[in-house]
């Protein structure tokens, strides 16, 4: 019954990406990826389960070590039937062949044929050889041209030369292939043997479920996190002799304040992590100059992300239960809350979400004890600001490539990750209407009260994330 | 090399004669020539911008103080080479800092091989004594037993000696390699304590250093272990001269024990036997012996007489004082002189000759394994080098046009390998090569003085290209200077051999050098003739179909600036099996002068090394022997803007090739990047 499965060989040059390739079709970045050539030493396979059922599988293979001579074998021996098992019969004993045989194999077993290319290279003596022994073994092929350059000089010359041997041809970055582009691949793969379509269908259908899963479980633990970072608070209780000076207070202030800030990020954190989970990435680092690496709380988070200053007043007002914030934003700062017996600098500490403050701080008194309360977070904008970043982390995750461990992102000519275009986050491009709604949402959650907004917010990022991965929204690269 | 017993002191490198012809290669010299072309490459690998500057620095070298002492030698051959590194070796130390060259590691080693040599001998001195007293051991109650004093000493040792010249003459047989790996098991034992003592003398030195030329001397010190393999038996007699003075102390040790217990003790010494042996017999055995020296000193003196062999029979029943003491003293001399003349003579003789033969296989050395192609290369490749490959970049437009232009096609698009046959669709585009030569401005080159006058083409002589001519007709040989006897297959001769004939004066005023050959009759040649100072080119398919006509002048030069080598031919590979074929044919039926053989090939390192080339590198290395120069130079992807066929390679693909080639341990097999990078940027 195995056989039935579909299974496709990766095969090319060592070098092209196959492994890269394979690694970013099956997202799996435990697939170890070299840019040193040769990593791949034996043909591995990962096959794609449902339900614990294989209804797919690609192997990996090593390169050819020896093109010249497998065509020159095949060429000498036209009668075979069976070129591949007929090859692996003679050669398989035979040390130098030992990649061939192994790259060879899954091809002599009925396996289709991916050939991966470097399209960012001249066509050169051994591609051609490679081209036309795979064209010889008879099965149903593929080519794909893996271009992780700028360089698009040779793209038309490979087209021409690989439609000439392979049933289809594809330009495929396995280092930025998005969610989408994947997709299109196995729906690609249905046309090189009809045969596969029925299962090929079946697992594209497969792989959209469950990206729509991801989606679901990933927009889930947005909403757990702004649950929760909205009720969270941090209290301190000091006794009243202590409390000799107002600097006291302060340093008690200040204390909370980190603390506070500290705990809203691990929050943040958690959520991450989950997401990442979601999204099966176990090797990822987000590019050291995004938003994402700075700060929660620092101004550039703060400047791109979020709505602006006029969306937030319109929002909480409709929303009506953040008041005292949007009173306080709208007199622009002036009227501070019960923060205010604090003394000043209070806004300076704060300042970092504009000119309201991040939360009010409460005293009370009692028994010869005070007791200080920070927190939940008052401030309007913030809410929005944490749901565009943890938007901006789930786009990452959703368009980072497995198969990218290995890029040099470094290299001068390597695809650029998409030409900046916006500057702000994603909320702020909803209409009023969301925004009133998210608003009410944040206003009842900080209550810990359910909400019935919570569906149509849920409804409003499902939605973006699903036009992020379709490229239907664009995915702010550059935040 | 006569092992300097006493001479403990360390040899001043600048008290050394300089005289043309006299400096030989000595076991240290290597180690300081792997040494200084170690260093030299690690700099390179890690400021390849030095380029410019050791070429500059060797050329000049070569120029001022080399090759004027170098004799006759034509450039490029075995004798040029070896001496030209000798002195490039001299040079380098006398620039040396002088506090630094007295830590280089030969020095070391040439410290720790008189250290071990000392040590040896004293040893065997000690142990000869040692045995000797034993042997001699007298109390009046029994007499010495001459047999065995003549067995322990004298007959073990020639049995010794005896394996050492069989094990010697017989090593290459199979027999005795299978048996021995190399001649000396003593070698194995010994080489550890050299390398051993070679540290230590180093550390002792390195103490009394300051400490700033400590730090830089560490890090010489792990090339004590010099490339052994590449030197041969070179290597391993060293090792062996120990030996000897461990045998030559052992018997002056075992002479001066016995001289000296004969002055000044009463010996006695006799013979014995079980069995029914006559005194006759014995005095015949004794005549035998001594008969090396019983011209000299005869019956009474150097041997005993008969009557007093019949005297000093032992017979242990026998109290000692029946036998007559004159009779008991006359064995004395005899048995000195067996030891001097069986026991030191020998030794002594295989000393000498070890010594012999270290140096003449030293003489014989060809330095072709790579770490010492790029050192000769900077030394005779004319320095204007540089600037002469930043102009064939800029702009190609100060190159002539061709002498004989070519009409074919050099570049035609290769149809998709449908093409089974190899050679006739792959000879086109690298036709080009052997044809007509554009006259490139030649690198002043300044008129060697080995150089014949047939050792530089000024203006391409005639050079038969040999076109892929359909099929190939047995021709009259050219008039090869050396025939060779092999029978020249009537196989195809290489798609595009050219081969240059001796040329005609040379011609240097004339700015137009074109190394290549130019197109001649396809008629002429089966095999070609490669001069001292030219190589056979192979250019990889891939290469050769980008190349312009134009290109191939940049590409000779860049090939001269990396190994000093002009072009005598050139063909394609990469196409299949039977161009290999091919190529390996032609390697094998050309005519070389000045052997071993010059390969260059040229290669684009874009594209990990597979299997596929590395085979076809054995398959040269095969063909070509085992220590032919073969150059392996690699090329970047060509980018059709940048309009430069022949471009740099990144690092990163330099170094994944490196690591490949490494693996093969081919020591005579170098690789190169064809342009560096940093010509490319400045």
């Amino acid at each position: 019954m195995e056989t039935q499965i579909p299974t496709l060989a990766i095969v090319g040059h060592p070098n092209a990406g196959k492994s890269s390739v394979v690694a970013t079709l099956t997202e799996n970045d435990h697939i170890a990826i070299d840019k040193r050539a040769g990593t791949t030493t034996r043909s591995d396979q990962y096959p794609v389960e449902i339900d614990g059922k294989a209804i797919l599988r690609f192997i990996d293979t090593p390169g050819f070590q020896n093109p010249t001579d497998i065509l020159e074998w095949f060429q000498q021996h036209p009668d075979e039937i069976d070129l591949p098992s007929a090859f692996l019969k003679t050669h398989g004993d035979d040390r130098l062949y030992s990649h061939d045989c192994a790259l060879m194999q899954p091809i002599a077993e009925g396996a289709g044929i991916i050939f991966v290319v470097d399209g960012s290279k001249r066509i050169k003596e051994k591609d051609r050889t490679e081209m036309e022994l795979l064209r010889l073994t008879g099965r149903p092929r593929m080519a794909i041209l893996n271009n992780l350059t700028t360089n698009n000089k040779y793209m038309a010359a490979w087209q021409d030369a690989l439609n000439k041997s392979f049933n289809s041809v594809r330009e495929f970055n396995a280092h930025r292939a998005t969610y989408a582009e994947r997709i299109a691949l196995l729906n690609a793969l249905k046309t090189i043997d009809q045969r596969w379509e029925p299962m090929l269908h079946e697992t594209v259908l497969a792989f959209e479920r469950d990206w729509q899963r991801r989606i679901d479980h990933s927009v889930s633990s947005i909403l757990e996190l702004l649950r929760k970072a909205l009720t969270f608070k941090v209290v301190k209780i000091v006794k009243v002799n202590e409390l000799d000076s107002d600097q006291a207070r302060e340093m008690i202030r200040k204390r909370l304040t980190e603390s506070l800030q500290d705990g809203l990020r691990s929050l943040e954190n958690e959520a991450q992590a989950e997401i990442r989970g979601h999204f099966k990435h176990h090797v990822w680092n987000v590019a050291p100059d995004s938003l994402l690496v700075k700060d929660l709380f620092s101004d550039e988070v703060e400047r791109h992300l979020g709505l602006n200053r006029h969306q937030t007043v319109l929002a909480s007002a409709a929303a009506g239960a953040a008041t005292g914030g949007a009173i306080d934003l709208g007199v622009g700062g002036l009227s501070f809350g019960a923060g205010t017996l604090i003394g000043a600098g209070i806004g300076g500490a704060l300042g970092v979400l504009g000119t309201s403050q991040l939360a009010k701080l409460d005293i009370q008194r009692t028994l010869g004890v005070e007791r200080f309360t920070l927190g939940p977070v008052s401030n309007p904008r913030f809410p929005f600001i944490l749901l565009d970043r943890s938007i901006l982390y789930c786009t990452r995750a959703m368009n980072w490539a497995h198969g990218r461990q290995a890029a040099d992102e470094g290299a001068p000519n390597r695809v650029p990750d998409q030409s900046p275009k916006k500057q702000r986050g994603f909320t702020e491009a909803l209409d009023g209407e969301d925004h009133k709604a998210m608003a009410k949402f944040f206003a009842a959650a900080r209550k810990g009260k359910p909400c019935a907004q919570e569906q149509r917010v849920r409804e409003i990022l499902c939605s973006v994330l699903q036009d992020v991965s379709t490229d239907r929204i664009d995915s702010r690269a550059s935040l | 090399m006569v092992f300097p017993l006493r001479r403990l002191a360390p040899n001043q490198h600048g008290t050394r004669d300089h005289k043309p012809g006299t400096l030989r290669w000595q076991v240290p010299d290597l180690i300081d020539f792997d040494y200084y072309a170690d260093e030299d490459e690690r700099l390179l690998r890690e400021h390849p911008a030095e380029r410019k500057r050791l070429s500059e620095r060797d050329r000049h070298l070569y120029k001022e103080q080399i090759e004027p002492f170098l004799g006759d030698a034509d450039a490029h051959t075995r004798q040029h080479r070896n001496r030209a590194l000798r002195w490039w070796l001299e040079r380098r130390r006398e620039r040396e800092d002088p506090a630094m060259a007295e830590l280089l590691p030969g020095q070391a080693f040439k410290r720790a091989q008189r250290l071990v040599g000392t040590a040896m001998g004293l040893t065997g001195f000690a142990i000869g004594i040692g045995v000797a007293s034993t042997l001699l051991q007298y109390e009046g109650d029994h007499p010495v037993n001459v047999s065995w004093y003549l067995f322990w000493l004298v007959l073990l040792q020639m049995i010794l000696v005896g394996t050492t010249i069989g094990l010697w003459y017989g090593r290459r047989s199979k027999l005795i390699k299978g048996a021995t790996q190399d001649i000396s098991l003593l070698g194995h034992l010994l080489r550890p304590l050299f390398s051993r003592a070679a540290r230590w003398v180093q550390k002792q030195r390195l103490t009394h250093v300051p400490p700033d030329l400590r730090e830089r001397a560490k890090s010489k010190q792990g090339l004590l272990q010099a490339n052994f393999a590449l030197y041969g038996p070179a290597s391993y007699l060293p090792v062996l001269i120990p030996a000897q003075l461990f045998g030559i102390g052992f018997n002056i040790g075992a002479i001066i024990m016995t001289v000296t217990l004969i002055w000044f003790a009463d010996l006695g010494f006799g013979w014995g036997s079980a069995m029914n042996v006559s005194p006759e017999t014995i005095h015949g055995l004794t005549r035998l012996i001594a008969l090396p020296w019983s011209w000299l000193l005869g019956e009474g003196v150097g041997l005993p007489t008969l009557d007093q062999i019949a005297g000093t029979r032992i017979s242990l029943k026998d109290p000692l004082y029946v036998l007559d003491a004159g009779h008991l003293r006359s064995w004395r001399w005899f048995l000195v002189l067996s030891v001097l003349t069986y026991g030191l003579l020998p030794r002594i003789a295989l000393l000498g000759l070890s010594a012999f033969k270290e140096r003449r296989s030293l003489a014989a050395l060809p330095f072709t394994h790579q770490a010492a192609q790029a050192p000769y290369a900077r030394m005779i490749t004319p320095s204007l080098e540089t600037p002469a490959i930043r102009a064939g970049e800029g702009q190609e437009m100060p190159i002539p046009a061709p002498l004989k232009p070519l009409t074919r096609p050099t570049s035609a698009p290769r149809p998709p390998k449908a093409e089974a046959a190899p050679t006739a669709p792959e000879s086109k585009p690298e036709s080009p090569i052997g044809s007509a030569q554009p006259p490139k401005p030649e690198p002043q080159r300044e008129p060697a003085p080995t150089a014949a006058p047939e050792s530089q083409p000024p203006v391409s002589q005639d050079h038969p290209t040999i076109k892929p001519a359909p099929e190939p007709t047995p021709r009259p040989r050219t008039t090869a200077p050396e025939p060779r006897s092999e029978p020249v297959t009537k196989a195809a001769p290489q798609p595009q051999s050219v081969s240059e004939p001796v040329s005609k004066p040379v011609n240097d005023s004339s700015s137009t050098a074109p190394d290549k050959a130019t197109a001649l009759d396809t008629r002429d040649l089966d095999r070609i003739a490669v001069d001292a100072d030219a190589c056979l080119l192979l250019l990889h398919i891939d290469v050769a179909d980008l190349l312009e006509e134009q290109d191939h002048a940049r590409l000779q030069q860049l090939l001269r600036g990396q190994t000093g080598w002009r072009v005598a031919a050139s063909a394609t590979y990469g196409g299949g099996r039977a161009m290999a074929d091919q190529i390996v044919e032609l390697i094998s039926n050309a005519i070389w002068h000045a052997p071993p053989a010059r390969i260059a090939l040229i290669q684009d390192g874009s594209q990990p090394p597979i299997t596929e080339n590395l085979r076809f590198l054995r398959s040269i290395r095969a063909a070509a022997g085992e220590q032919a120069q073969v150059l392996l130079a690699l090329i970047g992807d060509p980018d059709d803007l940048e309009d430069d066929p022949l471009p740099p390679l990144s690092d990163f693909d330099f170094a994944d090739w490196q690591r490949k080639i490494d693996q093969m341990a081919d020591p005579y097999l170098r690789l190169v990047m064809l342009a560096p990078a940093e010509d490319e940027t400045s």
